[in-house]
Formats: structure tokens, C-alpha cells, sequence
């Protein structure tokens, strides 16, 4: 019962297919050109890409749904926020019981919004279009540690244990009388005897964890080999090319936009 | 071939929190091919004497060590987990937390043990399809372990160890989470094991499993070995079993419950069938 | 109105994996009872549970808790009336000290300060946690955890007791301390419900014991009488106790016979 899936989809696409690290590749791309150039049009190009992506990969439902849920929620709170108080603020475009709000900071708050929106959903694209499996095999291919790699992937695969972990506790503390539902001061107390379990049980199960893998040689100072084969292929460089090439034009088209 | 696989010589463990040894064995042998059953009361030192043999200590937890503990010719402690792992493997309770994550699914699980050990991909699919065989996963190897059953996990985590073909394989409570179907199935598996001629180390309380397929059992409690013996011993010594917080089985007090009324001299039947032919002998009026 | 739970046709379907769970499930339980809710995994048993304090909703039919339709009611509201100690303490120990983590139910039920010194100082006693109640809860080892977690259930003084799973992971002593405090709310006249794959312990504790197969109640009756339908336990892979196996050997013993003093008693009335 997940509101938002955190794991990997499996659906019959190419993106699916790609080396991790294309995907990565993109990302950092994405990022560098956010920065860089500091245009809201391109932000919103890559926005748009990123939905056109999860259409290719046939995940746009889950797509959306996930970034909704999360995102909707702290962009809404992200621009009340920085209406009313940003310091830049000057001019009162319009006021909501009587509390103003005021344009720069409205704009601020959009520009600045959409480009950590824009980031983050092409982390989440990330994670629910990469075969976890593959992380750690294309890492250590392009001589990255094996160990970063394990990392990324093993907390990825524990995402929808600790979604399901959440929902037992939270059973378990209703069942206790703890009211989650009505007034805001009763969901603030609500917080403790949901997270502090949750926490401590991540804790030891990752303890219990690591003794589980050292068992099985984990830090065994051999080459590691991979059983399930991950490579760069054709597709692989054609991705890359195409949105380095694109990248490359809307930095040297700069500020024409 | 009844050598000594496993010895005990005047260990002594102390985790760094605590001064008191927390295990103290002066001498113990287990031969190869045999299967011991451990058994003693919650906090006995059982899990500490599973992660001696395994090498967890010393390595992987902070204390002092005295003595030695010796896997055929190799030390423990001048050793490394890499190399005992390939020498001995140690399956725990929880069957979640033996999930490593490693891949997406139960093919790539067993085979993360191999991969850590620099296996060649040719032999990596030829080992693990084997196991996946011997094991019964063949259903389930495209899954997701993450989806299992903690029954159908805990035999991953088996298959997961046992793809490196340790000659020593010890259990600590494996089937304390699952249900009766699934003990059921662990309890089996263990025993084709045993018939493979594997050393295996068991730790359970589940008694009437224990005094069906163990050869000896060995009881520990407050870090010391109590006594060692054949199942039959040390199951029908209900004094011995009380003072140590345990309680032998039912069929085992209704033997004690007949000596009380004077009805009964010999020893004590362990398990129903046994049970059963003594009555029977003693008291041909039971039908 | 004795029947303090009544299920009226329950079925419950888990969306949107449209899982059927339960299958028109229907039986009631009156006041003081001890029921073992037993069956292999996946037969229902803690969907069944899970109604009574209505952390689930039917799909279709009705579940009463003391006359009231649990549809209308919240789970906080139910809570009042029934407790559910889940399998796992570590899903929803988070206080400091174990006395804190046993004051949580009473509280957020609504008692005043000094009832809820009283039932807290009792459920203490009840689990034999007396000594060690301002320790921090993870000083203690999983097995007394286990406890801390029935001992936050019982200060809360409802009338239904729920356990899922009490005795896992626990070794003789626990094990017994865990029939006493059943025994205890026994006495009190609690009505008690126990999911349990421990047959010797189900055996030991409670009166009347209901079978689940594939969401369908398979058994219904006393729990001797339940251990004696050696078949329809085969069909479900259940096993009975030890000694009822014993038993069920000899012509002469009851085959429902559940108990080594009464294996005795048998055979010299």
C-alpha cells in the first residue's frame, strides 16, 4: 500500500537497459547546465526531458504519482514561504488574510524551485529506472570502488523494506492509542514513537547486515568478479552523444534564450 | 575418516564492555562429519561460541581472546574471515538481515559470495545453478528475496553460504522466526546436508528435532560447557536440563511423572516412538 | 450480552494486489474466553486480528466489538477496548526507560496521573520488570523485550488482549513467564485471543482453539477436542502437541489428552 514506489520498475525499454552510468552521466549534465546557466527556459527543457524519459521507459504513471506526492507538497510550502518573507521582497501582488505576498520572492521561489525540483526528479528517474544489480557491476567497470557502489545499491534495495517497516510501526503505536490523524499538535507527537523505532531498527538490522556479508567474504582483498554482466553499449553512446551535443548547444546558444 | 576438524584449546573470550569471560572452554573436539546439537538457556554464550568457530570473533567484535580455536590446521585467530569463509558458514536467525542486497534477485543473492571471493563467471553459474538444485530454488530464483517468504529466505541464506562449499556449516537458531511448515523444511534440508557428510553445528530449541538427527549435543550455559553427550543422555536428565533453565520434553516428564509414583525405574524415553515401545514393553495392559 | 466479539461474515480482499485474505469468516467470542487463532502462514490469522481493533475494515460483512460496529468506530477508540501486542517489540519500543514505554498507552488513552501510576506499577509486576524499570528498554536482551512490549499492552487495563506470536524467540523461563501472565489476566476475566505456532504452548493456555486454511475457518471447537481431528490438521500441516501425539498412540488415552498429568491420570484413575 506505497503511496510512492522507491524501487526499481521493471518495464520493456531501453532506459531499463542502459548502463547506470549514462544515466549518471546525464545527471550530472543536467546539473552542470543548471548551474551554469542559470535560465529558467533550459530548466524547464530538462523538466519536460525528464518526463519525456519516463514515457520511454514506460514508468510515466509511477513518474508522475511519485513526484506529485513528494514534490507538490514542499513546492507549495516553498513558495508561501519565501511570498511572505523572502528579504527581497518589495512588491504586494496579493494578499490571503491579509498576509502579503510579495512578487520577488514569489519568483525567487519559483526559479529557485524549479530547479531543485528539476534535479530531483531526475534522481528519482535514476533510481526506479536502474537495475540496482547493475550499479555496483558498471562502477567498479569504470574503476570506481566496488564498496561505493555496494552502498548506493544495497540502500536502494532497503527503501521499500523501511516503507514497510513504517507502516508495521505505525500499527503498532495506533494500536496503542497514538492518534495520527486530526489536529496538528497530535500529529507532531506522533513523530517520536514513529521514527525513533524505524531509526533504531535500520541500526541494528544494518549491523546484522554487515556481519551477514563479511560472513560471505565481503572484504576479501581479491578483484572482485560480477555474475550478472553490465556493459557500455551502443545505445549506451548514443544517449550520451545526443544530450552531451544538446547540452553543449544550449551552453554555447547561453543567454540567448 | 573421524578426524578432528574443530578443537577448543583453553579459550577464552571477554567482550571489551565486560570484564567477565564470557565463554571459558578449556578443551572440546568435534570430528568431521558429525552433527552437533548446541542447546542452554538465552544468554548462555551460544551465538558467542558459533562466532568462534566462525571467526567473527576475533575479528569482526572488540574483545580479548586467550587460547585457540582451530578449524582443521588453521588458527582463527592468525587467520582472516576471508579465509575461513571459505572453510566454515554461519546462518543466523533473522533471514531478513541475511538479505544482502547485493542483486535483484536470488540467483545474484548466492552468487555475492562467490563474486567476493573472485570467482570466474563460468564458475560462478555452474555453482550457483547447482546449489539452486540441491536447495529447491529453482522457483524462485528470478525473484526478488526482498518478496520471500522467511522460510523460502532462510534457505536463500543457506544457499547463499553453502555455494562456497564451507566443510563446516553452523546454524544459530535458523528457524526461530518461521513458522512450522517452514521449520519443517530447514530441518530436512539440514539433514540431506548431513548426509553429504558436512560438519554441522546446530544451535536450536526445538529438542525433538535435535534428538532425531544429532549425533551429539552439547550443552552450554554461563560461557562454560556443561556437559556433552549423546542425545538420548542428555535429553532424558531432566535435573541436569532445570538447573540450566531448560525443560526437557513432555514424553520425557511423563516418564519422570511414573517414577515419582514408583511406577517407573529405567531410563527415560526421548521422543514418541520411543516412548511408545517402552510403555508398550512395560505395561503390556496399555493399548 | 455475554459475546464480546462477534465476526458476522467477514471477508477482507487486499487492494490493489486483490488478495482475498478472509472468506466469509464468521464466530464470536464471549467474555473471559482464551482463544489460539492457529494456521500456516498466509491462512489469515493476523488479517483476522487486525479487525477486532480495526486496523482493518471488512471488505464485506461486520465485526462487533462489545455490541459496536468497528466501522464506526477509529482505532484509538477501539484501543480503549482491546490491546494488540504485535510479534516484534523493536516496531514500537522508542522511550528512554522501560517505565516511560509502559506509561505511553495509558496516556494517550486518557487516564489521570495516578491511575496510570497504578496500572503501570502493576503491568511491572505482572512481567517481573519491576527491578529494572528506569533502565533504558534496549539494555535488556530481545526476549525481555518482548516482555516490555506486553507488559505497554497490559497497563493500558483493556478488556480483549490480543498476542501475535508470543513465545518466538523465547526459551523455557520466558516462556513460562508468558503462560503465567495469560493465566493471570485469566483470572482477572480478560478475554484473550493468541496467534500461536507454538502447539504446546496453544495447548497449555487456551480453552478453545479456531483452525484457518486459506482464509476459511477449517476448526472452530475446545482445543482437545481441535488436537483430535488428526486429518484436517494433516491437510493444514499442522502437528499437535507432543504429548497428545503420545497419546493418540494408545487406545486406551484419550486422543484429545493434552497434558502429561492427565496422560497420568489415565493410566492410574
Amino acid at each position: 500500500m506505497a503511496l510512492m514506489i522507491t524501487s526499481f520498475i521493471q518495464r520493456d525499454s531501453f532506459i531499463q537497459e542502459l548502463n547506470p552510468i549514462s544515466k549518471i552521466f546525464l545527471i550530472l549534465l543536467v546539473i552542470a547546465s543548471i548551474i551554469i546557466l542559470d535560465n529558467l527556459y533550459i530548466t524547464y527543457f530538462f523538466l519536460i526531458n525528464v518526463f519525456f524519459l519516463a514515457y520511454l521507459a514506460k514508468i510515466e504513471k509511477e513518474f508522475v504519482k511519485g513526484i506529485t506526492i513528494v514534490m507538490l507538497p514542499i513546492a507549495v510550502w516553498f513558495l508561501i514561504i519565501h511570498g511572505i518573507v523572502n528579504p527581497a521582497g518589495k512588491t504586494i501582488l496579493f494578499k490571503i488574510w491579509f498576509i502579503p505576498f510579495r512578487k520577488e520572492g514569489l519568483l525567487f521561489a519559483l526559479n529557485f524551485g524549479s530547479k531543485l525540483v528539476t534535479i530531483i526528479s531526475y534522481f528519482y528517474f535514476f533510481i526506479i529506472t536502474t537495475y540496482p544489480g547493475d550499479i555496483v557491476g558498471s562502477f567498479s567497470k569504470i574503476g570506481l570502488p566496488y564498496k561505493a557502489g555496494f552502498l548506493i545499491n544495497s540502500s536502494l534495495q532497503m527503501l521499500p523494506l523501511m516503507q514497510r517497516r513504517a507502516e508495521k510501526i505505525l500499527e503498532a503505536q495506533e494500536a496503542r492509542g497514538l492518534k495520527v490523524k486530526g489536529k496538528l499538535k497530535d500529529r507532531f507527537k506522533a513523530y517520536t514513537p514513529l521514527i525513533i523505532p524505524l531509526i533504531l531498527g535500520a541500526l541494528m538490522e544494518t549491523y546484522e547486515r554487515v556481519l551477514a556479508i563479511e560472513i560471505r567474504g565481503f572484504s576479501a582483498k581479491v578483484k572482485k568478479t560480477h555474475y550478472k554482466e553490465v556493459n557500455f553499449e551502443k545505445k549506451d553512446l548514443i544517449f550520451c552523444f545526443t544530450y552531451l551535443f544538446l547540452t553543449l548547444i544550449l551552453i554555447i546558444g547561453g543567454g540567448n534564450f | 575418516m573421524n578426524q578432528t576438524i574443530i578443537e577448543f584449546n583453553n579459550f577464552k573470550w571477554h567482550y571489551s564492555n565486560n570484564k567477565k569471560f564470557r565463554l571459558d572452554i578449556q578443551e572440546l573436539k568435534i570430528r568431521k562429519g558429525s552433527f552437533v546439537g548446541i542447546i542452554g538457556p538465552t544468554g548462555a554464550g551460544k551465538t558467542t561460541f558459533c562466532y568462534s568457530i566462525m571467526g567473527v570473533v576475533p575479528h569482526l567484535q572488540k574483545g580479548r581472546m586467550e587460547g585457540s580455536v582451530r578449524i582443521k590446521e588453521i588458527e582463527t585467530k592468525n587467520s582472516s574471515l576471508n579465509v575461513l569463509s571459505q572453510k566454515v558458514g554461519l546462518v543466523v536467525q533473522n533471514p531478513l538481515s541475511q538479505m544482502s542486497g547485493a542483486g535483484l534477485n536470488v540467483e545474484e543473492e548466492i552468487a555475492f559470495g562467490l563474486e567476493n571471493h573472485g570467482y570466474s563467471r563460468q564458475e560462478m553459474i555452474k555453482k550457483v545453478k547447482k546449489i539452486i538444485e540441491l536447495i529447491g530454488l529453482k522457483e524462485y530464483a528470478r525473484r526478488s528475496p526482498f518478496e520471500l517468504s522467511g522460510g523460502q529466505q532462510q534457505k536463500v541464506a543457506i544457499a547463499s553460504i553453502l555455494v562456497l562449499e564451507p566443510e563446516i556449516l553452523i546454524l544459530d537458531e535458523p528457524t526461530g522466526y518461521l513458522d512450522p511448515l517452514s521449520t519443517d523444511m530447514i530441518f530436512t534440508l539440514v539433514k540431506e546436508l548431513k548426509k553429504q557428510g558436512k560438519t554441522i553445528i546446530f544451535v536450536s530449541h526445538k529438542f525433538e528435532y535435535l534428538n532425531e538427527l544429532c549425533d551429539e549435543i552439547i550443552l552450554i550455559n554461563k560461557g562454560k560447557i556443561i556437559k556433552k553427550g549423546a542425545p538420548t543422555e542428555i535429553f532424558s536428565d531432566i535435573s541436569l536440563l532445570s538447573k540450566n533453565n531448560l525443560s526437557a520434553m513432555d514424553v520425557t516428564n511423563l516418564f519422570a511423572r511414573l517414577k515419582k509414583a514408583g511406577k517407573w525405574k529405567k531410563r527415560f524415553a526421548v521422543s514418541v516412538e520411543e516412548s511408545e515401545k517402552e510403555l508398550r514393553s512395560e505395561f503390556p495392559w496399555m493399548r | 450480552m455475554d459475546e464480546i466479539i462477534k465476526i458476522e461474515k467477514l471477508t477482507f480482499v487486499y487492494q490493489p494486489a486483490n488478495v482475498k485474505a478472509l472468506d466469509n469468516v464468521s464466530f464470536s467470542v464471549r467474555k473471559g474466553e482464551v482463544v489460539g487463532i492457529i494456521g500456516q502462514n498466509g491462512s489469515g490469522k493476523t488479517t483476522l486480528v487486525k479487525h477486532i481493533n480495526g486496523l482493518l475494515k471488512p471488505t464485506r460483512g461486520n465485526v462487533f466489538v462489545n455490541g459496536v460496529n468497528t466501522k464506526s468506530k477509529e482505532i484509538d477508540e477501539l484501543s480503549k477496548t482491546v490491546g494488540y501486542v504485535f510479534q516484534n517489540p523493536d516496531d514500537q519500543i522508542f522511550s528512554n526507560s522501560i517505565i516511560d514505554e509502559i506509561s505511553f498507552g495509558p496516556k494517550n488513552l486518557g487516564f489521570g496521573k495516578r491511575r496510570i501510576k497504578e496500572l503501570v506499577e502493576e503491568a511491572l509486576k505482572t512481567t517481573g520488570l519491576e527491578y529494572v524499570k528506569k533502565n533504558h528498554p534496549y539494555d535488556l536482551p530481545y526476549n525481555k523485550r518482548k516482555l516490555i512490549a506486553i507488559a505497554s499492552i497490559l497497563s493500558m487495563n483493556t478488556e480483549v488482549v490480543i498476542f501475535d506470536e508470543p513465545t518466538t524467540g523465547q526459551d523455557y523461563l520466558n516462556r513460562r513467564i508468558v503462560i503465567k501472565i495469560i493465566e493471570e489476566l485469566k483470572k482477572k476475566g480478560k478475554t484473550i485471543l493468541v496467534i500461536s505456532h507454538d502447539m504446546d504452548f496453544i495447548a497449555e493456555t487456551c480453552n478453545r482453539a479456531i483452525v484457518l486454511k486459506e482464509g476459511k475457518i477449517l476448526l472452530d471447537d475446545t482445543t482437545d477436542k481441535i488436537f483430535m481431528k488428526k486429518q484436517i490438521l494433516k491437510s493444514t500441516r499442522l502437528k499437535p502437541p507432543q504429548i497428545t501425539r503420545l497419546a493418540q498412540r494408545f487406545k486406551r488415552i484419550y486422543d484429545g489428552t493434552l497434558s502429561v498429568e492427565g496422560f497420568f491420570n489415565q493410566m492410574y484413575k
